[in-house]
């Protein structure tokens, strides 16, 4: 399900339910519009406050930036990547 | 020392595990419109990422803050503090390398004024349009965040906006001018269908300063 969905879960007996959630570079627009939705009207939506989503933004960022930047899109791939990866001082440690 | 040691680490870490063709398209692909506007999104995310945060409303123990001082402390532990200020600075240096490497044609059609770079415009934007809703919500009595007043999410955003590089001139401007403001979130590629991402002339990036950025025209005599 993409971020930013209205749902409900539905059983047929008293169950306990169990899931989790990922974030996902295609849905990051509905991700922002969540995660404002739910700061915003957080009385109003339930599942709202996730602290430690915030930590895989993070990470999410290091790894934008290694891969853009200090690396290069274009550079990934086939026998291009351990060539180019060398170029990069960060690669020796 | 130890966090910049664990920096350095975790970057030649993540170095050696993005190799697959799998992984690599999980990156946005920053020469298109739509990948463009899904990276500054993620970075608004993360550039704000305090001022999302519940804990920031809150002292340590989870109650609101009644009144903000200046040596207040809030919720979120320091070396988290920490971590979301790295973060912080890892999405400003994405965005500079972004403005060194590509722009926009037609940046009017997408609400960008020559006073300030494509990506600044759009986190100011979004900015404005998130305190906007807030403001709206707190009138009809929609309860946010625990603690979270519109007058303290202005405050914990003019704070973050002004660190980046041509915010503060921009935060002024859509200030000045609120029917600018938009009552959308996120950014919708289908909105610009007349704006393309193309490539700048080719520059290191980190020599590259937005003239707009600092408010000073930065050309040569």
């Amino acid at each position: 399900m993409r971020p930013n969905t209205l749902h409900g879960v539905i059983t047929p007996e008293a169950c306990i339910v169990h899931g989790g959630h990922f974030l996902c570079t295609s849905t990051i627009q509905d991700t922002l519009r969540g995660i404002v939705h739910s700061f915003v009207d957080h009385a109003k939506i339930t599942n709202t406050n996730h602290p430690p989503a915030s930590a895989l933004l993070r990470r999410m960022a290091t790894f934008y930036f290694t891969g853009l930047v200090q690396i290069g899109r274009e550079k990934f791939g086939g026998e291009n990547y351990g060539i180019g990866v060398l170029e990069y001082w960060i690669s020796y440690i | 020392m130890r966090i910049t040691v664990l920096g350095y680490w975790s970057i030649g870490f993540l170095t050696f595990d993005i190799v697959t063709d799998q992984e690599v398209d999980h990156l946005p692909d920053p020469s298109t419109l739509p990948g463009t506007l899904d990276l500054i999104a993620f970075c608004f995310l993360v550039i704000l990422g305090n001022v999302f945060d519940f804990r920031t409303y809150t002292n340590a123990i989870g109650d609101p803050l009644e009144e903000v001082e200046v040596h207040d402390q809030n919720g979120i532990a320091l070396e988290e503090r920490v971590n979301i200020c790295q973060a912080r600075g890892v999405c400003l240096e994405l965005l500079r390398w972004w403005e060194s490497k590509y722009r926009v044609t037609n940046p009017a059609a997408t609400g960008s004024s020559a006073d300030a770079a494509f990506t600044t415009h759009l986190i100011v934007a979004q900015a404005a349009t998130v305190l906007r809703y807030k403001r709206s919500a707190e009138k009809d009595n929609r309860e946010g965040a625990p603690g979270c007043t519109a007058s303290l999410l202005s405050l914990q955003i003019d704070n973050v906006i002004s660190i980046i590089p041509g915010g503060p001139l921009e935060w002024e401007r859509i200030h000045n001018n609120p029917t600018e403001v938009d009552v959308k979130l996120g950014y919708n590629a289908d909105e610009w269908a007349h704006t393309e991402i193309i490539d700048r002339e080719l520059q290191n990036f980190r020599e590259y300063d937005h003239p707009e950025a600092s408010g000073v025209d930065l050309t040569p005599l």
